[in-house]
């Protein structure tokens, strides 16, 4: 290792574990400050510039469980999962699996359930709000497919879409949560539903959606066809009514722009 | 004396303000007397959405800069092609005037701080920032500007005043320098030199933006905090550099306790002020 590798090697240590007693003789202590105080603006900026970034991602997760919580909570998650990123908007990703074994081995969280989905689903509100903008495919473009290539059509939904299981009242509560101010809410187990993520144009949308829905849906997001989308409701539905739910299915996708395009498989 | 005449070719912007998505809306609403923006590139690195929206419609109206903090250009880590990948799509997409990042390291062992840290000032470091800054301009095709950071930390290895440091990855790498007015004074109060010898070393033919902010008193430090005005002894030392450098592009950059628009705009009034009066007092 060079000397330059080495320092930086040590110096980023010193951060990460600033409780770790390592020698400081690599600091030059003519400096207007003793060499601890120069390693410490480096080893505090870190903790609060990460605890700010987790604030801004988490901002339901820190109301629900008040400041100090929220601050040994990510100061904790800081510690354990060090940035492999080059962007910060990325630190907070492994967050919502970190709370989930917090709530399955420590005895601090064991009434916590509600807080893994909580922050499940306020990272995929980011995601969705970062994904990609696409062409969104329309009902003109519906009108234009011919009659007999519909059974074998295929679609590509847009790319912000997610779907998300809750057991909790969890949009609701976050909905109270990030209110300003917010309002009071309690953690409702036995709430299961399915939920739809979406960017529509540039404003970040949530939905729950009936079973049919899901199923028809999952079955897009899998590269199903029009027909298989078709074998699906029918599992679920007198026959008669299949054809008119999956085209209405269809048609209020393409208006709340969740299909990005269809296509034949050749 | 050095006037505009020995700089013929250095591209000139104006007076700017760092783009922040508080301000989003107003600027499209209001168009507001800025000559341009500088962006946190890092913040447009994304695949799509409103950032990416503002952003597109923002630079239909004012010239742009970028400036990134991840390039860790200072790093014994190899480059990191991807981030530079993303940084070359986003440049084609916004066509900044320029492009920088700072002279410093972020991270090693695969990990990043999200911090500029300081390098060491020897032989060593100049070598490898110059040989990857190099590297940078091939990828790229094109010239960047690397920025002096504040620093909190001298290490004993150093053996060269900050300034020559600059100086020298700056002549070796052929490369151009954004130069932070208060990152100088916070680091020469910090590590007791004289601002105004840094300014002094400084190659004026290289430098193409310059740098203003706030920063705070703590621990017998000064923290390069971004969530102040700028301080008097900053403006005092930007009126230097312009009676060094001639007109060069200058811009705030405000990033914490963002006030609304008017008052930055007021802040920006007093620095176009400054800078007029010296240029002024050159031709007399």
């Amino acid at each position: 290792m060079t000397p330059l590798a080495k320092l930086q090697h040590r110096f980023q240590e010193s951060v990460l574990d600033p409780g770790k007693a390592v020698s400081t003789t690599w600091i030059s202590a003519s400096g207007r400050a003793a060499p601890d105080i120069q390693l410490s603006i480096y080893c505090h900026a870190y903790r609060a510039r990460l605890r700010e970034v987790l604030a801004n991602d988490y901002p339901a997760t820190q109301t629900a469980i008040g400041d100090d919580h929220f601050n040994a909570l990510v100061t904790d998650y800081i510690d354990t999962h060090p940035s492999h990123y080059f962007n910060l908007r990325d630190f907070g990703q492994h967050l919502p699996g970190y709370l989930a074994d917090r709530v399955q081995y420590d005895a601090g969280y064991q009434e916590m359930h509600w807080l893994v989905e909580l922050a499940e689903f306020e990272w995929t509100l980011g995601l969705a709000f970062n994904a990609a903008d696409v062409i969104l495919f329309t009902e003109q473009d519906m009108a234009e497919i011919p009659f007999e290539a519909w059974p074998e059509l295929r679609f590509i939904v847009h790319p912000s879409l997610h779907r998300l299981e809750f057991e909790w009242n969890t949009p609701e509560m976050w909905l109270a949560l990030t209110a300003d101010p917010p309002t009071p809410v309690s953690a409702v187990h036995n709430q299961a539903g399915s939920w739809l993520i979406w960017r529509e144009q540039l404003v970040t949308r949530f939905r729950s959606m009936p079973g049919d829905e899901q199923q028809a849906l999952d079955k897009v997001c899998m590269g199903g066809s029009f027909y298989q989308i078709c074998e699906q409701l029918a599992t679920l539905m007198n026959e008669e009514e299949v054809p008119l739910r999956a085209a209405g299915l269809l048609k209020a996708w393409i208006a709340r722009g969740l299909i990005h395009k269809a296509y034949l498989n050749t | 004396m050095i006037t505009n005449e020995h700089y013929k070719n250095r591209p000139y912007l104006g007076y700017g303000l760092g783009l922040r998505k508080e301000h989003y809306e107003t600027v499209l609403t209001e168009r507001p007397d800025v000559d341009w923006f500088e962006i946190i590139s890092e913040n447009y690195m994304v695949d799509g959405g409103k950032p990416l929206d503002y952003l597109t419609r923002i630079r239909e109206h004012y010239p742009m800069v970028m400036h990134g903090v991840s390039m860790s250009i200072g790093s014994t880590e190899p480059l990191d092609f991807d981030y530079l990948k993303r940084l070359k799509a986003l440049i084609k997409r916004v066509q900044p005037a320029w492009f920088s990042d700072h002279l410093c390291w972020t991270g090693v062992n695969g990990l990043n701080l999200h911090d500029l840290m300081p390098l060491p000032y020897t032989e060593e470091a100049i070598q490898h920032v110059a040989d990857r800054v190099s590297q940078v301009q091939d990828y790229m095709g094109r010239q960047m500007l690397l920025e002096n950071v504040s620093s909190y930390v001298s290490y004993s290895a150093s053996h060269l005043c900050e300034w020559e440091f600059l100086r020298e990855v700056a002549e070796r790498a052929d490369c151009l320098i954004l130069l932070d007015i208060n990152n100088i004074y916070v680091s020469a109060y910090n590590h007791n030199f004289d601002p105004y010898t840094y300014l002094h070393a400084i190659p004026a033919e290289r430098v193409y933006q310059l740098h203003l902010a706030g920063h705070t008193h703590e621990n017998n430090l000064i923290i390069d905090t971004h969530d102040h005005p700028i301080a008097d002894p900053v403006f005092e030392l930007y009126a230097a550099a312009i009676q060094q450098f001639g007109r060069v592009s200058t811009m705030i950059e405000r990033d914490d306790h963002i006030p609304p628009l008017p008052e930055l705009l007021a802040e920006l009034d007093q620095v176009r002020h400054i800078a007029e009066h010296q240029l002024s007092d050159q031709v007399a």
